[in-house]
């Protein structure tokens, strides 16, 4: 099997054109991820910034509070930005400012102090020293609605506000680090475009090179093969694609730690203020351990459908083009991750490429209300995909192990391809 | 060892790939006789187990096939038409990669590729890229995948196509050698291919299997029905819309054709000893 899944992996994944395209995408990400850094993230609320000349100042001043604020959240570091705050915005609200550049600020102007320490400093630190009362309030609410829904018979409200009770309990963030970097990377989905292509070079001939080089009637006369091919190339996929999405992964991680500087890898994941409502308890680290291996389970999903289509074309071009299409309906029903229709939530659960959007799935409590009972959305994604995934697995095999076109188009009718 | 083929059928919708095809082989090499679209590698494909009949069955002596599950492909070798195999392979490397699919013990690998190689004659090409072997080098690496299992049944689909003459009768010989003990099924629509290596030859036609038997006998069919009948250009035309015209060769005095017809053509035509040309060009005429 070792044997088998080398070979495999030789002749589909270590192909010049696959090697040279992973190189030259590596160089592209690490490029997209510098010039979003220079030019700044306008995606990012309040995180706008471009590393520019310009701002310079902005940018010294910026790491030298955070070496000074970051870490355990203390009542001098509160008191500090407090003082800042308030400072600036006396100075700021009579309008009597100078607007002129001077040498004791910040970011060389007044206003600019008083942006910089708003967007930058109070307003994270406020949300932080103010998310345990304001997370309390939340379970206060819910444990009313918990008492009223049970009289009025919603169960569906009744177990999702049982859901808030048991899990956003207890909450509470003590550390203030840069988050919004943290929000960044969460967010940065170019290298999955990367993965998206070196799949469509990996996969996609991976079953339709059998039959244009003729080999497929002599793998299946052969008793490896025959038994054991279907499952060795499905192995391969799901190395190819582990290989990618931790490459890929780990690259961000560094270049995003070289350029922003990560910190607080083990503050939780509701530290954020985008995840202020998530149902996960975790840190940012875990998060983003969860977001690759949702990526993963994600990319295999889709990978076993390319596979599909590779077994069953004789040509190379058509699976490209139907993968490719696969791929823009599939991220445009993952756009609905988030819908309250059942029609497009359905659509967002079946597309695997709604577990590639992990920040999406878990930035707020999404729930999906099966029988007037509450499931997290996520849940039901990945149970849905792992259950894509065994009805694939067990198509391909079909259609490898059985050549004879009468049963392929059974099957097809079956499955109402 | 008996190969036995029963009343094997093979349908695509409401057309006949394989009608009722039966053949008995033992040790010795076949030809499989046909012209493309005739059934050869729908019935190859049968027998390596690729394709499953829609009614019949394939006994290896005397057991379904079906039952012997992965130990009847174990005694399967197969060299597939116009195969390319892995261009960016190695010869070396695409042998030890079937060497994997065929289930050989890893100890055995090493050995078992020098042997085919050198029964081959491939040993100097054993590092080259698959992609740069010309067309013979190609059929005689696909010759060495086909018996790194030693099989009992070696099954050569088209094996000769687009080879030069020496390739051809160097792929001959080396067919030959490999005869012993073993069921060789050469398919091919090149009938000297087969000719003098053949024990036997089948003949298919549409799906059917019209004419089994060994060279001579199959010869003794069209005895005193080839005619040699020497024309001017002018002529030709005439008798090739008439008869069944098997070769055309230029003459002194004009071109000879060479002609199976139950009666002398136009009465000017010079008996020939048979061949097994005319005896395909006979059937595949009717």
């Amino acid at each position: 099997m070792i044997r088998l899944t080398y070979f495999e992996i030789r002749k589909n994944y270590l192909r010049g054109y696959v090697v040279i395209a992973l190189l030259v995408f590596l160089l592209l990400n690490i490029f997209i991820i510098y010039k979003n850094y220079v030019s700044g993230d306008s995606n990012t609320l309040g995180y706008n910034l471009p590393h520019s000349a310009k701002y310079e100042k902005w940018w010294n001043s910026y790491d030298d509070m955070h070496d000074k604020l970051s870490g355990k959240l203390t009542m001098d570091k509160v008191r500090f930005v407090v003082d800042e705050y308030n400072r600036l915005i006396a100075m700021v609200s009579d309008r009597s400012y100078s607007t002129e550049e001077q040498e004791d600020t910040y970011t060389g102007y007044i206003w600019g102090d008083y942006v910089f320490i708003t967007k930058y400093f109070y307003r994270p630190m406020k949300y932080i020293s103010t998310y345990e009362s304001a997370i309390k309030q939340v379970i206060k609410n819910a444990e009313d609605n918990i008492e009223f829904y049970s009289q009025s018979g919603n169960n569906f409200d009744k177990t999702k506000n049982q859901f808030i009770k048991e899990h956003y309990s207890e909450r509470k963030v003590s550390v203030f680090y840069n988050s919004k970097v943290w929000d960044i990377l969460f967010k940065y989905s170019f290298s999955d475009l990367l993965i998206i292509l070196l799949m469509f070079l990996g996969i996609v001939p991976i079953f339709v090179n059998e039959k244009v080089s003729k080999m497929e009637p002599l793998i299946l006369s052969s008793r490896k093969g025959r038994i054991n091919m279907s499952f060795v190339k499905v192995f391969s996929v799901l190395l190819y694609i582990v290989f990618l999405v931790s490459f890929f992964s780990s690259i961000n991680f560094l270049v995003f730690k070289l350029l922003y500087g990560l910190s607080g890898i083990e503050m939780p994941i509701y530290a954020i203020e985008a995840f202020q409502y998530t149902p996960l308890n975790c840190s940012v680290g875990m998060f983003y351990v969860l977001q690759i291996l949702l990526k993963a389970l994600g990319f295999f999903v889709f990978g076993m459908w390319i596979c599909i289509i590779s077994a069953l074309f004789q040509r190379v071009i058509y699976p490209y083009l139907i993968s490719a299409l696969s791929m823009v309906v599939g991220i445009y029903a993952s756009g609905y991750v988030a819908s309250i229709e059942t029609i497009k939530t359905i659509l967002a659960l079946i597309s695997p490429f709604t577990l590639l959007s992990s920040n999406r799935l878990f930035n707020e409590l999404l729930a999906v209300n099966i029988r007037d009972i509450f499931y997290l959305r996520a849940h039901v994604a990945i149970i849905i995909q792992v259950c894509i995934m065994v009805f694939l697995y067990f198509l391909i095999y079909t259609l490898i192990s059985t050549k004879s076109l009468g049963i392929k188009k059974k099957l097809f009718m079956k499955v109402g391809v | 060892m008996e190969l036995r083929l029963e009343n094997i059928k093979k349908f695509y919708g409401k057309q006949y790939a394989l009608d009722d095809f039966s053949a008995a082989l033992t040790e010795g090499i076949y030809g499989l006789l046909g012209p493309n679209g005739a059934g050869k590698t729908t019935l190859i494909n049968i027998i390596i187990g690729a394709l499953e009949a829609n009614e019949g069955k394939v006994f290896l002596d005397g057991i379904d096939v079906k039952q012997m599950c992965t130990s009847y492909l174990n005694r399967i070798g197969y060299l597939p038409q116009d195969p390319t195999f892995y261009k960016n392979f190695r010869s070396d490397e695409f042998l030890k990669y079937m060497c994997a699919i065929k289930d050989i013990p890893a100890k055995c690998v090493k050995s078992r590729i020098e042997e085919v190689l050198e029964l081959v004659n491939l040993t100097d090409s054993y590092k080259k890229k698959i992609g740069a072997l010309s067309g013979g080098m190609r059929q005689r690496l696909g010759i060495a995948q086909a018996i790194l299992n030693r099989p009992d049944i070696l099954v050569l689909d088209e094996p000769t196509a687009g080879l030069d003459p020496v390739e051809r009768i160097r792929f001959r010989n080396i067919i030959s050698k490999l005869s012993k003990d073993k069921i060789v099924l050469l398919a091919t629509h090149i009938v000297p291919d087969v000719e003098y290596i053949a024990k036997e030859i089948l003949i298919l036609r549409k799906g059917k299997l019209v004419k089994k038997g060994t060279p001579k006998a199959l010869e003794k069919v069209v005895e005193g029905k080839v005619w040699n009948v020497v024309v001017s250009e002018g002529d030709v035309e005439k008798y090739t819309y008439k008869y069944p015209v098997g070769n055309v060769k230029r003459v002194e005095n004009g071109l000879q054709l060479r002609i199976v017809s139950e009666c002398n053509p136009e009465g000017v035509g010079e008996a020939a000893i048979p061949s097994l040309e005319d005896v395909f060009l006979s059937i595949m005429e009717k």
